[in-house]
């Protein structure tokens, strides 16, 4: 998939860069070598020369499963203007839009001599750094040259852009909280071009116009693979109809996969998510990029995207257990979504009826937990284990979303009332 | 008094809705007795019984019943927006309309 519209990129003559190239050299030598060797292969048999750019990023493909944390450092921006409010203004903007607290900025009215600004700007510095180094945009005047001054007195890298705007400070923003050196955050604003963060722009498009449900791609180079399973899903599964959006995402690692997911939950409804990339978050079906290129999968797939409506049923219900139940309903809810799609991703397909009963059932199970009530007992719940040993273990890991919410133990004869519903035994 | 039985896998979800219906009898006056039982000791409930109504998520026992009850009672499955909604009003009327007696 990846290496599909590698080629195709070759061929028409864009460019694609791949900022970690020398990390990853550095870091991951053996995958870089064996994607190296991919390359001659796919050199000759197309007859086009492949960037080092590419390979890296193939060799990260390699490296996937490997991932280690990387340190939690970021380079540090601060935005400083002449004027009463436009730094402030410009950084809340771009913290707001990337929901998060990265973006620093630094007013300096008309009247303010340089000097206090210059003092004002240095403690902002010593305070953001976090070792990586500190990227300061500004806009005109005294202001680009304080950068120089900054780092005569802190000993601290900064590096100034001028002529700030706020699509810079967020293309800064966006690449700092990616992890990227002061250079490359640096690079990346001053190279700002209408191209970058093309998919990215998509999504700021998409937010407006967007469903309430949504389903994530997510490819690593993000230059296509994510936009053409977006297409292939809209295609093959009628999403359209179903009221459902794809959004196509860059990401750099599972980190950041990771993060972006967070931000786009906070206002859509992520139903599931489909990528190379595992984001490990039992609240989304997660489908991998092979699973949808396998023909024979399509079937299967579509009954996946069938059973995500039924997320939002499960919504619905809130309210009814507020109502009618002794328990708390937010936290009940959000537990068994993570229950639901244990299962789903089990490749178990529930319907809107066993959905429906479950959601009461279980509800009523733990009400009596909590309140020490008996449960309603199963004769020979044992002979069931028995049966399904296999059925019985995954209802077992489902259900700890709920032991571990409400700090409770679910008994095994509960297990299999819950397994004989699931399963219709 | 005309019995209206309910049942779900485990009685528990049923009886929930069970107190819900006897709820909406109570305001409208009207005498009626509803109770819940699970698939296993349904035996024991269900002498006298006017109508059996199942829980959505055992829709699939439905025919097993019938072939068991025969046209004793009517036998239906509880429309699962109502179930999950706990609609005692809407699932009373259900079952007195399938009793004939409304």
């Amino acid at each position: 998939m990846h290496v599909a519209s590698s080629i195709e990129r070759i061929k028409s003559g864009k460019d694609i860069v791949n900022n970690q190239l020398e990390n990853i050299k550095k870091v991951y030598e053996r995958e870089f070598e064996v994607a190296n060797f991919l390359r001659k292969r796919i050199q000759d048999q197309f007859k086009i020369k492949v960037p080092e750019d590419e390979v890296g990023f193939v060799a990260m493909f390699l490296c996937l499963e490997e991932e280690v944390m990387e340190k939690d450092e970021r380079v540090g921006i601060v935005v400083a203007m002449h004027g009463e409010a436009a730094a402030t203004s410009i950084a809340d903007v771009s913290n707001r839009l990337l929901g998060e607290d990265i973006v620093v900025g630094y007013n300096m009215p008309l009247d303010q001599k340089p000097e206090v600004a210059l003092d004002n700007l240095t403690n902002i510095v010593r305070r953001i750094n976090k070792g990586k180094g500190v990227l300061l945009l500004v806009d005109m005047g005294s202001l680009a040259l304080f950068g120089d001054m900054i780092y005569e007195r802190t000993g601290i890298t900064v590096k100034t852009v001028e002529m700030v705007s706020t699509p810079m400070v967020l293309e800064a923003a966006r690449k700092a909280l990616l992890k990227a050196s002061l250079e490359e955050v640096y690079d990346a604003v001053v190279n700002l071009s209408p191209y970058v963060g093309r998919i990215y722009r998509d999504n700021v498009n998409f937010d407006r116009a967007l469903e309430k449900n949504v389903i994530v791609t997510a490819c690593i180079t993000g230059e296509g693979t994510a936009v053409k399973l977006k297409n292939f899903l809209e295609k093959e599964l009628h999403l359209r109809e179903k009221g459902i959006d794809v959004i196509p995402l860059k990401i750099e690692n599972k980190r950041d996969f990771r993060r972006k997911l967070t931000r786009i939950r906070e206002e859509k409804n992520v139903l599931a998510v489909v990528s190379a990339v595992d984001p490990e978050d039992e609240s989304f079906v997660y489908i991998s990029t092979s699973e949808i290129f396998d023909r024979r999968n399509i079937h299967r797939l579509q009954g996946k995207i069938d059973a995500l409506s039924q997320l939002e049923t499960i919504d619905n219900m809130r309210d009814v257990i507020k109502e009618n139940l002794g328990i708390d309903s937010e936290r009940y809810i959000f537990s068994f979504k993570k229950f639901f799609v244990t299962l789903m991703n089990a490749g178990v397909e529930l319907n809107k009826d066993i959905t429906i009963g479950l959601i009461i059932h279980i509800a009523c199970a733990i009400e009596r937990i909590l309140r020490r009530r008996e449960l309603p007992l199963i004769k020979n719940f044992d002979d069931f284990i028995k049966h399904y040993p296999d059925e019985f273990d995954l209802i077992k890991k489902a259900v700890t979303f709920f032991e571990e919410e409400f700090d409770i133990e679910i008994p095994d004869g509960e297990c299999v009332m819950i397994m004989k519903l699931v399963y219709s035994l | 008094m005309k019995r209206i039985l309910l049942v779900c896998g485990a009685g528990m979800s049923t009886s929930l809705l069970v107190t819900k219906m006897q709820k909406a009898a109570k305001e409208r006056g009207i005498e009626v007795e509803i109770a819940a039982t699970s698939g296993e000791s349904i035996d024991k409930e269900i002498e006298n019984v006017d109508v059996l109504l199942l829980g959505p998520q055992i829709r699939y026992k439905k025919d097993e019943f019938k072939k068991k009850y025969g046209d004793k009672f009517p036998i239906e499955v509880i429309d699962p927006m109502d179930y999950g909604m706990m609609n005692g009003e809407k699932v009373l009327d259900f079952a007195l309309k399938l009793i004939g007696e409304k």
